[in-house]
């Protein structure tokens, strides 16, 4: 394909409205996804900033939604990827990978991803009042599959609450409401509220501990 | 070894968390046997991203907040600016449409706030109505009856109820007094005194004195049962209607003097009747203790002290955390 043809291309998908800006969805992964990759590639290097909009439009949505299995909140899986997709630009980091932007990008939410839902079992006390955990590349494990067992179990960890706790712990952590929204919605006082959210932390901590959290307790400890 | 569909198929099923322990393992080999096979993995693993959505994020939003964070950028906003024309008429459309169907919403739940009259308790809580025929209706705790508001123009004598109360009904032969319940269940008054218990799965007419006849909502029609003084009906997920005596009708309603009757009733029963009257959360740590059962009457006020009481007579434990009860074999 001539170099000018996807140019054209490139210009009337950025073609300046909104109802046609829809993100670009393959079908099946086939040639259209390695194209869309290759357009979105060229877009970067053409202008960077038109470039990001296709990233987003593409990636955005896939990668909360995987980062969200880790983290077990929206608000948390849209920082992340943020955050990600903030640091690919500004450090214009599309022209220094080796492997395509899907698997970069996925790969580095995944780390992200594992590492704080690590970090998060690991510390301890309050829920309200702890500082955020450090989320950075700090570990990686040593199969892909690690990644998989890890937020499955932690998903698993969520279906063994009781109902009502485990409906309080997602208002929480997955929806992002406050204590007092979700004790006015359950005609419940914020105390419990409170406590049942702490029950859930410990329940979950509980079951993942054995498995998961060897390797994060020695780390912190050398910290 | 493997083909590109069923290396597909595999790898959907490894995200859905069905693949073995064996698949897993030649999963990670498969991975690292070339940097080709991972990517066909991020592939497969963002098409399954897409296709399961677990809810749906705010693209425009992030890259919004994202051109806003970027200064290098040189054309903020200005892709949001630009809209071609007949865009333009299709979005003033788009809002018409949206603008009529909100109306047509609020208009709707206001018109039923408008007609229709809800008292409520909350747990622990009883109340006392008297509707503008005469009849009144004691509510219990944690339940909910829907009155017409405007009955008086329409003399319509129906009202909803969920939860459980008991009804002392001013007759009058002209217009039926009819209490719907959510399980489909309607009862038609003649004149009386009875209850209605509609909780959770089932519903339960007791009758104290008059004639009350049931009518059971079924595809294509109805069902209907008379009941007589003395009598309680009761229906179950199931939907068969059970006719049978009660053995003390004295007991009529005895929650109203927070007095609580049972008669071979199992601690499964009663701890769900703790935790609708008093919105505690009720445990049973053990299968047997569930089914012990227990006949007597008590009464009680508070969850505390009623809760405390059941335990005493079975000889079991009980222990409370931060309103949570939970009932136990002792040690």
């Amino acid at each position: 394909m001539p170099q000018s043809k996807t140019a054209a291309k490139v210009t009337s998908i950025l073609s300046p409205s909104r109802q046609n800006s829809q993100p670009i969805l393959p079908q099946k992964p086939s040639q259209k996804a390695i194209r869309d990759e290759q357009l979105i590639w060229h877009a970067l290097k053409k202008d960077s900033s038109k470039g990001m909009e296709l990233v987003f439009r593409r990636y955005y949505q896939p990668l909360c939604l995987h980062a969200v299995r880790f983290v077990g909140s929206k608000e948390v899986a849209q920082d992340i990827v943020s955050d990600l997709l903030a640091q690919f630009y500004d450090q214009k980091l599309y022209l220094t990978i080796t492997s395509s932007i899907r698997s970069y990008l996925f790969k580095a939410v995944r780390n992200r991803g594992f590492n704080y839902l690590k970090f998060d079992l690991a510390r301890k006390g309050d829920l309200a009042a702890s500082p955020e955990p450090r989320i950075a590349e700090t570990y990686q494990p040593d199969s892909i599959t690690q990644y998989e067992e890890l937020y499955q179990d932690f998903e698993k960890a969520i279906e063994t609450l009781p109902s009502q706790r485990r409906k309080i712990y997602l208002l929480f952590q997955f929806e992002g409401k406050s204590m007092k929204e979700i004790a006015m919605g359950m005609e419940l006082s914020v105390r419990t509220v409170e406590t049942q959210l702490y029950r859930s932390k410990i329940a979950i901590r509980h079951l993942l501990k054995d498995k998961w959290l060897i390797f994060t307790l020695v780390f912190t400890h050398l910290l | 070894m493997h083909d590109k569909d069923t290396i597909k198929e595999l790898l959907l099923n490894y995200f859905k968390g069905s693949a073995s322990v064996i698949q897993k393992k030649w999963i990670d080999d498969w991975v690292n046997e070339s940097s080709a096979n991972e990517e066909v993995f991020y592939t497969y693993l963002e098409e399954w991203e897409r296709k399961n959505p677990q809810y749906l994020t705010d693209t425009e939003q992030a890259l919004l907040t994202f051109r806003n964070k970027s200064e290098s950028d040189p054309s903020p906003g200005n892709i949001l600016l630009l809209a071609p024309k007949p865009q333009k008429w299709r979005s003033f459309k788009l809002f018409l449409v949206a603008s009529v169907t909100l109306f047509g919403l609020l208009f709707l739940g206001t018109f039923e706030r408008l007609t229709v009259k809800t008292y409520r308790t909350g747990y622990g809580e009883m109340a006392t109505v008297t509707l503008y025929d005469g009849t009144v209706v004691y509510l219990n705790a944690n339940s909910q009856l829907k009155t017409p508001r405007f009955a008086f123009l329409s003399n319509s004598r129906e009202v909803e109820l969920s939860g459980e109360a008991s009804f002392n009904v001013t007759h009058d032969p002209i217009n039926k007094f009819i209490v719907q319940t959510m399980n489909g269940l309607d009862v038609v008054v003649h004149g009386t005194e009875f209850t209605v218990y509609n909780r959770r799965h089932s519903t339960e007419v007791h009758l104290k004195s008059g004639k009350v006849e049931l009518i059971k909502h079924i595809p294509y029609g109805q069902e209907s049962v008379v009941m007589k003084p003395g009598e309680k009906v009761r229906m179950e997920d199931d939907g068969i209607l059970q006719k049978e005596k009660v053995k003390a009708p004295e007991e009529f309603a005895s929650w109203k003097q927070y007095r609580y009757v049972f008669d071979q009733t199992s601690l499964a029963d009663i701890a769900s009747l703790i935790s609708d009257n008093y919105g505690v959360e009720v445990e049973i740590s053990g299968d047997s203790i569930g089914k012990l059962t227990l006949s007597g009457s008590f009464r009680s006020e508070d969850a505390e002290e009623f809760a405390d009481a059941v335990a005493q007579v079975l000889g079991i434990a009980m222990e409370i955390e931060e309103k949570r009860f939970r009932f136990m074999e002792l040690d």
